[in-house]
């Protein structure tokens, strides 16, 4: 027990002494319902926070070693599992480091279709974003509103993979599992309107989100790189650092989009980015769609499952960028059918951990919540 | 940007709701949905490459009781609905096309115990060896 | 594909430390050194503008009795990841820490090996457990730790009916 209670705080004021002693610990979660499977210990002083501990370990199970008993087909299908809010993105790290082991070069309108989905995926994550963010700072509405036109993208999934929310590994080594369905791409062109919809709602004017969010949890840009942001956050500190533009994978090197940048490095300044990022995925799903060829949809060897396709020895390090940041897999092979070794970089690791206790420090704890959504969070990815 | 706000509000009151009254009406779902496994006796070849492929080892290959034996002579997938992650593999290595998914997703239950698919035509005791 | 740039920095790296370094494809080069090397290399390429970390990786080769470390290292400026591998003994495994580099980016990413490999990061001040909750056992990610035993012992007190082996 720190905290002394010497004289009635409620009463009148010369009651209150200076003597109180404000210092406390205050856990954030992990049962808080805006947090997420994760805690944060702080050690507040009044309402300031003097320190940050991140307490993560909630949602450990240990992917990377799970990783290594499964042939590349069902790591595909357990990949979906590493982020909730956007399996698409993650299928695709995967699957392409397991292409780049085998040497594997997937068929034009795979490229094409992993795009499309990746970044259907994106846009349904800056929606969820979007949505947290807003229940973060006491804006009900936005969030149920995000979330209903999210599903919009759902239903795209359902009708492409077969799957609502986890497409059980639909971009697989090689390709992607089946063609898109008859008049797919309409269906798409239709949602891209409805996403636009939100993306105007998202623009509007919004007193709560601003007076919430401006000069909150503000990231300098020298921070941003010593902790090891990525993605948005550091595109709103001023670093224009995207791994789509910058090490180009499958198609984006022929497609043209910009990479938002702003330079304040505050909450709202993020949820701004968010919303460009959200408008350049809805050109980049235009283009592609408009690019799409015909043809195969899966290089012929790997069309239908096999059980003992081994995996050359060698050694590959893939680098992506999903909504959330830079996500990599580090994958070594022995030569046997299953990974000898998968290392699984997620972008929350760090924001999750050093950055959230960095920008913690010093804030009020009214702000808590602002900041730690504003960071575009997903506990799934960062334990593993 | 205030009387957009307004409009947008106005526009809303009349609009359709998102969501759908759902037992009377439902949102259509698609063709190649990943559903409850669908099993077919009369195709299925024994060859157990459904239950090798699943990532959750929900299949299992299981002998029939005596009773069947005349029809069911060889081994045939029980299927776990519990452990089951909808995945599809299965379907898609299957050769024949024995087992494919149906777009039946009603399966939540109070029993766990009904959760195990038998491929035999009644629900009998089976002692997995 | 043009690797000019690749191959300019794997003569600087030569030129200024005695290291050789590989050019892998466009964009990727592979550097591999003695444990010793490790700080002096990574100050230079720090101050070369390989400025982000992207990840640190441990591989555990049990028949050879090694430690293989990898540490992933994206420049901004110039476009380019480097790989720098290292491989310390499985007996004795300790390693200069990089975090007076790369900052707090690279100790969270050793306080996550420490607790999963069990590698030593000599210089890093913060190696408290991370993600596992009274772990009792040896370090997880090990592949000579025998998971099956471990949870079988520790976290099933019956034998659960569903959960069996019946083939490999």
């Amino acid at each position: 027990m720190t905290r002394k209670m010497r004289g009635n705080m409620f009463t009148t004021s010369e009651s209150i002494e200076p003597a109180i002693d404000t210092n406390y610990d205050l856990y954030f979660g992990p049962a808080h319902p805006g947090s997420g499977n994760f805690g944060v210990k702080l050690k507040v002083d009044g309402e300031v926070i003097t320190s940050a501990r991140a307490d993560p370990g909630y949602l450990h199970r240990g992917f990377e070693k799970l990783m290594e008993y499964r042939i590349p087909l069902q790591n595909a299908v357990l990949s979906d599992r590493l982020c909730v809010l956007e399996p698409l993105n993650w299928n695709l790290v995967h699957a392409e480091a397991v292409d780049e082991l085998m040497g594997v070069e997937p068929p034009e309108r795979a490229k094409y279709i992993r795009v499309i989905m990746a970044e259907l995926s994106r846009i349904q994550s800056h929606m969820i974003w979007y949505g947290v963010f807003c229940i973060g700072t006491g804006f009900e509405s936005g969030f149920k509103i995000a979330f209903g036109y999210r599903d919009y993208i759902l239903d795209i999934f359902e009708l492409i993979t077969g799957g609502r929310v986890y497409p059980a590994g639909y971009i697989c080594p090689g390709g992607v599992r089946r063609d898109l369905p008859e008049g797919a791409e309409e269906r798409i062109l239709e949602t891209l309107k409805k996403a636009e919809e939100m993306i105007r709602f998202e623009e509007m004017e919004n007193p709560t989100l601003l007076s919430r969010s401006k000069g909150v949890g503000v990231l300098k840009s020298e921070d941003a790189i010593r902790l090891g942001a990525t993605g948005p956050v550091i595109r709103a500190s001023g670093i224009a650092m995207d791994v789509r533009r910058d090490d180009p994978y499958e198609v984006y090197d022929k497609l043209d989009f910009e990479v938002p940048v702003r330079t304040e490095g505050d909450a709202y300044a993020r949820y701004l980015i968010g919303i460009e990022e959200m408008k350049q995925s809805v050109k980049i799903v235009r283009q592609a769609i408009d690019k799409l060829p015909a043809g195969e949809v899966i290089v012929p060897e790997l069309r239908k499952p096999k059980l003992n396709t081994k995996i050359p020895e060698g050694e590959v390090y893939v680098r992506n960028e999903i909504a959330r940041g830079e996500a990599a897999i580090h994958m070594v092979s022995n030569g046997s059918k299953y990974p000898y070794r998968v290392k699984v970089r997620g972008p929350d690791f760090l924001h999750m951990i050093p950055l959230l206790e960095h920008l913690l420090e010093g804030a009020q704890i009214a702000d808590v919540p602002a900041i730690y959504w504003s960071l575009n969070i997903c506990p799934a990815d960062m334990d593993r | 940007m205030k009387t957009l706000v307004v409009f947008k509000l106005l526009k809303n009151m009349v609009s359709k709701p998102m969501t759908v009254k759902f037992p009377s009406e439902s949102i259509p779902i698609p063709e190649k949905y990943r559903g409850e496994q669908v099993w077919d006796s009369a195709k299925c070849t024994s060859c157990g490459l459904c239950s090798k492929i699943c990532p959750n080892r929900a299949i299992e290959m299981v002998e029939a009781p005596p009773e069947y034996k005349e029809n069911y002579a060889k081994r045939y997938p029980m299927i776990d609905l519990g452990k089951c992650c909808f995945c599809g593999l299965c379907q898609d290595i299957c050769p024949t096309g024995s087992l494919t998914m149906s777009k039946n997703f009603f399966l939540s239950t109070f029993d766990p115990s009904t959760t195990i698919n038998i491929p035999f035509p009644k629900r009998v005791e089976l002692k997995a060896e | 594909m043009e690797v000019v740039v690749e191959e300019r920095i794997v003569k600087d790296i030569k030129a200024n430390l005695n290291i050789a370094g590989e050019v892998k494809r466009s964009r990727r080069i592979l550097i591999t050194l003695e444990k010793e090397d490790l700080l002096k290399v990574s100050e230079w390429i720090k101050g070369r503008g390989f400025e982000h970390l992207s990840a640190i990786s441990v591989v555990d080769w049990l028949e050879a009795g090694i430690y293989e470390i990898t540490y992933h290292v994206w420049s901004q400026e110039d476009k380019i990841l480097i790989t720098l591998k290292t491989s310390i003994n499985r007996q004795k495994a300790v390693i200069d820490s990089v975090i007076s580099v790369w900052d707090r980016s690279a100790g969270i990413h050793e306080r996550e090996l420490h607790e999963l490999f069990g590698v030593n990061f000599e210089g890093n001040p913060d190696l408290v457990p991370l993600f596992l909750e009274d772990w009792e056992g040896p370090p997880p990610f090990r592949k000579d730790f025998n998971w099956r035993e471990y949870t079988g012992e520790k976290y099933y007190d019956q034998e659960n009916e569903r959960e069996h082996v019946y083939y490999e």
